[in-house]
């Protein structure tokens, strides 16, 4: 499936999937989905169950940030 | 995507978005995942969150940490390095990477700081919304 189409299918949804085609800037283009969750950790749980070498993709199929949202990322690090 | 030269490739993006999403490849020794992660020249190291860091099977030390502050708490997070990092069509090897979760909210699975970004040349035009490294 393209991307699109796992976003219009699978709405507000994690998805993971494996890549079956990309471009040169590592976007997937066809992915297979293996599945999904409303729940992020439930997604990299099944990353762990996967066997070697394994080539897949996570991402969110809803509105990120969601309405109403901004976001402000900030990490200062005392070392 | 515009490819102007083999050493600059250039992603298009939402210069209206709250911040720009980039798809980065994170190699380990189980596997490949192309992660979405938020571009952040604010943050000093590529951050991953807990579950994705130990499904790929990053080593760390828990016990060995660094004090990282936001602007609402102070925790202390692991520091791993990951093999390979691929993003917009150039890779470094061994990226030093804070292991922390960032809210569910953000619909992103992490951060991509400073510790992959410093290698390169940035350029990021806000107007035609074009965004690329060399």
């Amino acid at each position: 499936m393209k991307i699109s189409e796992v976003n219009k299918k699978y709405k507000n949804q994690w998805i993971l999937a494996e890549v079956l085609e990309q471009d040169e800037l590592s976007q997937p283009i066809k992915v297979k989905v293996i599945t999904r969750s409303s729940d992020r950790d439930k997604i990299y749980e099944e990353i762990a169950r996967l066997p070697r070498g394994f080539r897949v993709t996570t991402f969110y199929t809803g509105k990120i940030p969601k309405h109403g949202y901004a976001v402000a990322f900030l990490i200062a690090i005392k070392i | 995507m515009v490819m102007l030269s083999p050493s600059l490739l250039q992603l298009k993006f939402d210069p209206e978005a709250p911040f720009i999403p980039l798809k980065v490849e994170i190699k380990s020794r189980r596997g490949v995942e192309i992660a979405t992660l938020a571009l952040d020249t604010g943050s000093t190291y590529v951050i991953l969150p807990w579950r994705l860091a130990t499904a790929l099977g990053l080593k760390f030390d828990p016990t060995k940490t660094v004090k990282t502050t936001t602007v609402s708490t102070v925790e202390n997070s692991p520091l791993t390095f990951i093999p390979q990092v691929t993003a917009l069509g150039k890779s470094v090897r061994d990226v030093p990477c804070l292991i922390r979760d960032l809210p569910r909210e953000s619909g992103v699975d992490g951060l991509l700081g400073l510790s992959f970004l410093r290698h390169f040349k940035l350029k990021i035009d806000f107007k035609k919304g074009i965004l690329g490294i060399e």
